[in-house]
């Protein structure tokens, strides 16, 4: 269920904190109902590239557009209307303290007029999806990792996002809840066409999960392309073949040296 | 300039902000944020009620025990009282209220705030168009307001009757004689000012607290930074406040 309108377009941008660019005039497409795996070296600019893609950041030069809008043309109230479509699930949940797990998925709902009945089906639904239904009543610093990343992630689907960003959301889970979550996306692209961007640091997991990756180095983009590709061009490329050295690719896939 | 400028913006806001939770409060149509207001309300007001009065008996009896050391050679007990209690009211009252809501309230409102920061808490509520000022800040500047005007007249009320009890054990006049002269002595001026210092006080507060909070850096000592310049900055407030006020009235 993809279309040809792309759904992430960045051209040149350029994304700066305190004194430090974090992205160095990066372009990169992707189309409607995709999924981008974002990797890269630690500190490569993977979160800053998710930020700015979330519209939480505005490029200091260059331009996003995300479903043939312009982020920065729309001004604040656009990026607002926008971000209705974007469900983000942060590398460490970020749920709000002091709501329980039903009352987080409840939060992004508060502003869209929903109706009350509609609200709770939605989230009884969600809730019911990421087998969070024993769960709904406890606070989120009674949860363990797994089950805060599965309310982050319930908390982003419950709005119906096009496009879903997730950073870094499988570290620390056990095998079992990495491909619960890996089945959850595919099967989210494949019923409501959702475009899909993770920024992931495991190999083997972005080869299952990814129609293209894109990898990161400092700030700017080494590769963008299908995981064959990336496999092609690792012994060519001196920047990937730095990033992904022969240790990196056979601890990833120990079974071949090349997958 | 710019972060006076910024800051300046950003009271602004948060008074605007504060004043819609109001409105969507009465109107009963903000069910987390009257969950919230109560919470902050038992931990800002009824929670501190121990201690608040623990100062303000104390602070009677130091004022009483020193006074009368002089004024008993001028035969002057009786007048104390009147002096003592417009020390009170009018200056210690809002000033050790003052200081106890910056070091508590104020620290853990720019804490939390770094934290929500840092975590991304906030981030997540932008994206879900939750205005992270009207959901955590506007409860806890509702009822910081409350909360350091009802600890002023409280601690003003305790201390005044702490010292009048001691007066009564020094100079045999009966308390109620005392308080009697309080009575006719305070004007409602005085009362008002005591209210009206805490309101200001509270205002810079809660909103030098959040600011400092939601403008954390990013590194590692952000939030011990964030605790650090939020005590200091917030005793200095409610000290050129008390100044302000004692010069021009």
């Amino acid at each position: 269920m993809t279309s040809a309108e792309p759904a992430i377009e960045l051209v040149e941008a350029v994304s700066q904190t305190e004194g430090r660019t974090l992205i160095d005039g990066i372009t990169l497409t992707l189309g409607a109902g995709r999924i981008l795996g974002v990797t890269g070296l630690d500190g490569c600019g993977k979160s800053a590239l998710l930020d700015l893609m979330s519209t939480l950041v505005q490029p200091r030069a260059g331009s996003i557009r995300l479903f043939g809008q312009d982020t920065e043309a729309i001004g604040e109230s656009g990026r607002r209307r926008l971000r209705l479509e974007i469900g983000v699930v942060f590398e460490e949940g970020a749920l709000l303290d002091g709501f329980t797990v039903a009352e987080n998925m409840e939060l992004p709902l508060a502003r869209r007029g929903l109706a009350r009945e509609e609200v709770a089906l939605r989230i009884e639904h969600w809730l019911t999806e990421l087998e969070l239904t024993e769960h709904r009543d406890r606070m989120p610093y009674q949860l363990s990792t797994s089950l805060i990343r599965r309310t982050a992630l319930a908390r982003a689907l419950v709005t119906g996002p096009k496009l879903l960003i997730c950073d870094e959301v499988t570290t620390g889970l056990d095998l079992g809840a990495i491909l619960a979550f890996t089945r959850m996306l595919r099967r989210l692209r494949a019923e409501q066409g959702t475009t899909i961007v993770l920024a992931v640091d495991d190999l083997a997991q972005l080869k299952r999960l990814a129609d293209e990756v894109a990898v990161l180095n400092a700030g700017r983009l080494a590769f963008q392309g299908d995981f064959a590709r990336l496999c092609d061009q690792r012994m060519e490329d001196p920047v990937l073949r730095a990033i992904f050295d022969d240790e990196v690719w056979s601890t990833a896939f120990p079974a071949a040296a090349s997958p | 300039m710019a972060s006076i400028v910024e800051f300046l913006g950003f009271l602004v806001d948060a008074l605007f902000e504060s004043g819609m939770f109001v409105v969507t409060l009465i109107q009963g149509r903000n069910r987390f944020g009257a969950r919230a207001f109560w919470g902050h309300l038992r931990l800002m007001a009824v929670q501190p009620l121990p201690v608040v009065s623990i100062f303000a008996i104390s602070l009677g009896l130091i004022l009483s025990s020193q006074a009368v050391r002089f004024l008993e050679v001028l035969n002057l007990e009786s007048q104390m009282i009147e002096m003592i209690a417009l020390a009170l009211v009018r200056h210690f009252a809002p000033i050790v209220v003052g200081i106890f809501v910056a070091g508590r309230s104020g620290l853990a409102l720019a804490v939390q705030l770094g934290d929500m920061v840092l975590r991304r808490e906030i981030d997540a509520l932008t994206l879900m168009d939750i205005d992270p000022l009207r959901f955590v800040v506007a409860p806890i500047f509702c009822v910081n307001l409350i909360s350091i005007v009802a600890l002023s007249l409280w601690f003003a009320a305790l201390s005044v009757i702490a010292a009048g009890g001691f007066l009564e054990y020094w100079s045999q006049i009966p308390v109620t004689m005392l308080l009697g002269i309080v009575a006719n002595t305070l004007s409602w001026s005085d009362i008002l000012m005591c209210v009206v210092k805490g309101l200001v006080i509270g205002i810079l507060v809660v909103v030098v607290s959040a600011f400092n909070g939601l403008t954390i850096d990013s590194h590692a000592q952000g939030l011990s930074r964030v605790a650090t310049y939020t005590v200091v900055q917030s005793l200095l407030i409610v000290i050129l406040v008390q100044l302000a006020f004692s010069l021009q009235w």
